[in-house]
């Protein structure tokens, strides 16, 4: 553990200042300082002004500034309490109390949170068209999700990649590619809203289902990361 | 169950807990309330469609494919900053 120079100390040198300001002030009530009184005024205002700014400042260093120990005893006693922070900073998450209450809060506000969704795919239950579009909107709000979260910081590194890898899973599904001349959900309406025949029926419901598959995948990296 | 009151209050414990020096636990609220108000937005526009789907209003393919393409590629842009 370093430490720093005493005179260096930014607060010891706040206290410094300080103290020359109050010696003054005892020394010229002791009358061994200025006898004229503009004098006195003059140098009361300036060591009352030092004291303040000094005091101000020692205050401004101690909350906004590095505060190494200036004592062997002091960089003892912070690298002791140091150690003790770092264990408690491994213990993290992994309390089992941390992990009791965590858990419970999860599980009330996915049982309270779904209801909409649910909503959704019951409407739209028994109708192939309205499913493919019920999926669609799904996959579109949880994209739109994870782009806010990107954007706010929430989202990074690993998990970031994770969820941009699920998305690329699901988009070609969702909205097709043209690159690999695959169909999205919304042509395969369209396909089987031109000619209802058995074989455009068993496509979208294949596409439906393939692209739920992948969509769970999606809103799992989300919730996972 | 409020939901909102529950995000909020999970918000004011990983601050407390954020000041108290606690950045595991902080971080792992903090995650949580983010999850659930993700959770929680793309609930209400599914309840949103579902009652589309019930006053029988048309669906427009173009609107929802034009936000699915803006908002992926908005996902794999580089974070802001």
């Amino acid at each position: 553990m370093d430490i720093t120079p005493l005179l260096k100390s930014q607060v010891i040198r706040a206290v410094l200042v300080a103290l020359a300001g109050l010696v003054g002030l005892i020394l010229r009530k002791l009358g061994l300082g200025f006898d004229e009184a503009f004098a006195n005024q003059l140098v009361d205002a300036v060591l009352l002004l030092i004291t303040t700014v000094a005091a101000a400042w020692a205050g401004v260093a101690r909350a906004r500034l590095p505060t190494p120990p200036l004592t062997q005893v002091a960089a003892d006693k912070t690298a002791i309490r140091e150690a003790k922070e770092d264990r408690a900073r491994q213990g993290g998450y992994a309390r089992p109390a941390m992990l009791v209450i965590t858990a419970a809060i999860g599980a009330a506000l996915v049982l309270a949170g779904c209801v909409g969704t649910r909503d959704a795919y019951k409407a739209s239950a028994g109708n192939l068209e309205a499913t493919a579009y019920v999926v669609t909107e799904h996959y579109a709000a949880v994209v739109k999700e994870a782009a806010a979260m990107k954007n706010s910081g929430a989202l990074t590194g690993s998990a970031l990649e994770a969820v941009r890898k699920a998305d690329d899973a699901v988009r070609p599904l969702i909205i097709g590619d043209p690159a690999t001349h695959r169909d999205g959900l919304a042509a395969l309406v369209r396909a089987y809203q031109a000619v209802k025949s058995a074989k455009t029926e068993a496509d979208l419901q294949a596409a439906i289902n393939a692209a739920v598959v992948k969509l769970s995948n999606l809103i799992n990296a989300v919730k996972r990361r | 169950m409020n939901l909102s009151i529950a995000l909020l209050a999970l918000r004011g414990a990983a601050l407390g807990l954020q000041l108290q020096g606690q950045t595991g636990a902080s971080r792992t609220l903090n995650l949580l309330a983010d999850s659930a108000a993700a959770g929680l937005n793309v609930d209400a526009h599914m309840a949103e469609v579902a009652a589309k789907l019930k006053a029988g209003e048309p669906i427009d393919w173009d609107d929802v494919e034009a936000r699915i393409r803006a908002d992926s590629t908005d996902l794999h842009s580089p974070p802001p900053g």
